[in-house]
């Protein structure tokens, strides 16, 4: 393989609440290769939101503050960066499309305006005219019927697709070698999700950025995404292709998140929902953060004493489970409980 | 475009009804006063008979309906009356005082506008900040303060102590700054507040956080992204403040021997000369109405979702 385009080594977010010192993201490393589209999946709180805006260095803070690691964009140090030189590459190196249209662009502004600005601000020597005719380009690029005419409306004007849609060519106006979209379809109607999707892929491939799409839709995942990274309480556990992650997991959770998704290419006579509920972030468990969930510890020790560093699990793939193997037996119980035999036709 | 510009005739025509309502209030609310006006026109030592043809003269023995007639017939044709205390016209006796009084209203609207919301934004990006507490007290110190009470410490120290400014009148150019920089203390402590509170709003908006993705530099997100959407309520409040100081400022014109149409206002009903109180009321009414059509339309500039 290649180098990678965006390496995030040992990430360590956190934020100060009253509650205590919450571990958003902690000791998060993956790598971003050339071209490829990285899917994060989550539950809402497993870091995979505040892993992109450390990215962009738009964590808030106060409370926010990255305490650890290195952010890589071809071997520059994003964290050692000033905020000037952070700046400079916002919207150009790395472009982001965030997850409601309706409220992230800015209403008393034409959407013209807002991705002509986004082009300016990274080229000086662009006239006003220039900037005009590119963004239109860019408008006719994501599938905005009659740019011209939809340059000069504001977004209340248009409706959410349209809107994600002028989202996605700010975010790729100029060229960006890494497109982050943070759940880029959750807020808009199932019929337009698709469109959206859609509209993102060709963009990539007009840009051929590398892309990091970050949703809780494992039906997005599957479709969109080449490699996965699974995230939960703050962590990496599990990295592999987006094929091993559906046939094969190798983590009790990415096992669960499997069994609790409603199938059309199986029968199942239930779904086999996760119990419990996400860990408290502010006070870990001692050991495997997933071990009051997890069906695979059967109450061993090392789960309770010991954090489970990511394994290695051949062919680039890892898994942060000590009983790792044992999840692929686990898998053909739980598809005997679900009276089907999961991933069979993946 | 369209429907602003029927909202505004609209809300011109409805504005009539309003005046009408404001004329017939301000009437009966005089004639409710104790105290009549042609004894204290003729003072302490006039005669019942004196006291009666004055009476007589000023048509006060006329039935109520009769003297609104009357009254309202004339204003009508741009004649607001005849002033019982001075016997000019009541339309004179308020264009003579009325340029004072707007250009003290339009310095100190301006002073407080532009020094309470650069303040308030700078309160809002510094939030928690030493910056923020110090503007913040401040503002709380000149929204609580009495005008007069500060008008007489700006007097005691820049024209009685150091003597650089005149300390009342309106002789000179310099004599404007007092009054100015007392009326605009409470403008200017008003204005920041609201500015802090919305832009503190705004800047946890999404559409914010999408100006710093594009790598939008500080300023260029607090002004051009922030400001402007936090910028309705602050219109609000100071075309509230400008509106009332266009009523004439009484404390601050009487502390300063300012001769705007406060004290006009305020000499005229000690006096009982109610068709200058009459005018001076109409007057109000009518800039407040403007003044409302006008922020309207400033709305319709500031937010492109704001239609009528």
């Amino acid at each position: 393989m290649s180098n990678p385009v965006l390496s995030v080594r040992g990430l360590t977010t956190e934020f100060v609440t009253p509650g205590g010192v919450v571990k958003a993201v902690n000791d998060v490393s993956w790598d971003l290769y050339p071209g490829e589209t990285l899917g994060v999946v989550g539950e809402s709180g497993s870091g995979k939101s505040v892993t992109a805006m450390s990215i962009l260095g738009l964590v808030p803070s106060p409370p926010g503050r990255i305490v650890a690691g290195e952010i890589l964009l071809e071997d520059r140090d994003l964290l050692k960066m000033s905020a000037k030189e952070l700046r400079k590459l916002r919207g150009s190196d790395i472009g982001m499309i965030f997850q409601d249209p309706m409220t992230s662009l800015n209403p008393v502004l034409t959407v013209g305006a807002q991705i002509s600005e986004a082009l300016r601000l990274h080229d000086r020597t662009l006239s006003r005219a220039e900037a005009r005719t590119r963004t239109i380009e860019l408008l006719a690029m994501v599938g905005v019927p009659n740019p011209e005419g939809r340059f000069d409306q504001y977004p209340h004007e248009h409706s959410g697709g349209m809107r994600q849609r002028a989202m996605i060519a700010m975010a790729i106006a100029n060229d960006p070698k890494v497109l982050i979209a943070d759940e880029p379809t959750t807020a808009l109607d199932v019929t337009i999700q698709a469109q959206v999707l859609e509209v993102l892929r060709t963009a990539q491939e007009r840009t051929n950025a590398a892309t990091i799409l970050i949703t809780h839709d494992l039906g997005v995942i599957a479709e969109h995404a080449d490699r996965v990274v699974v995230m939960y309480g703050g962590k990496v556990v599990e990295v592999a292709d987006v094929r091993s992650i559906f046939s094969a997991p190798r983590h009790p959770y990415t096992l669960g998140l499997m069994s609790s998704l409603p199938r059309l290419d199986v029968d199942l006579e239930r779904l086999d929902p996760i119990p419990g509920s996400p860990p408290n972030l502010v006070d870990l468990p001692e050991g495997c953060s997933f071990r009051p969930r997890c069906r695979v510890t059967r109450g061993r020790e090392i789960c309770r004493t010991t954090v489970p560093p990511l394994y290695d699990t051949g062919e680039g793939k890892a898994a942060a489970c000590h009983f790792s193997e044992e999840v692929p037996a686990e898998m053909v119980t739980v598809s005997r409980e679900m009276g089907a035999r999961l991933g069979s036709g993946s | 475009m369209k429907g602003t510009a029927a909202h505004i005739v609209r809300t011109l025509l409805l504005s009539l009804i309003t005046l009408f309502g404001v004329s017939v209030l301000i009437f009966l609310m005089l004639r409710v006063l104790p105290g009549d006006p042609a004894r204290v026109l003729a003072g302490l030592n006039a005669s019942e008979d004196q006291v009666a043809r004055l009476r007589d003269e000023l048509g006060l023995d006329d039935s109520l309906l009769s003297q609104y007639w009357s009254f309202i017939s004339g204003v009508v044709t741009g004649d607001l009356g005849t002033s019982a205390r001075t016997s000019r016209p009541v339309a004179t006796e308020i264009a003579v005082r009325l340029p004072a009084t707007l250009i003290l209203a339009v310095v100190a609207t301006v002073i407080g506008s532009i020094i309470g919301v650069t303040a308030g934004v700078i309160a809002a990006v510094r939030r928690n900040s030493i910056v923020d507490h110090v503007i913040s007290s401040v503002a709380m110190m000149g929204v609580s303060m009495p005008v007069y009470w500060l008008g007489l410490l700006l007097i005691l120290l820049f024209a009685v102590t150091l003597g650089w400014l005149p300390a009342a009148g309106s002789g000179e150019p310099l004599s404007i700054v007092l009054p100015a920089v007392t009326l605009a203390a409470f403008s200017t402590a008003l204005v920041s507040r609201m500015t802090r509170a919305s832009m503190l709003e705004v800047l946890g908006q999404d559409y914010v956080r999408t100006a710093h993705a594009k790598g939008a530099p500080p300023q260029t997100v607090v002004v051009k992204h922030a400001l402007r959407n936090a910028f309705i309520p602050i219109l609000t409040v100071i075309s509230l403040q400008f509106g009332a100081l266009l009523g004439g400022a009484v404390l601050t014109e009487t502390v300063f021997g300012w001769p705007g149409i406060g004290r006009l206002m305020v000499d005229s009903i000690g006096a009982r000369d109610f068709a200058v109180v009459q005018g001076l009321v109409l007057v109000y009414a009518t800039f407040f109405i403007l003044l409302n059509v006008i922020v309207d339309v400033l709305y319709v500039v500031v937010d492109p979702r704001i239609r009528y």
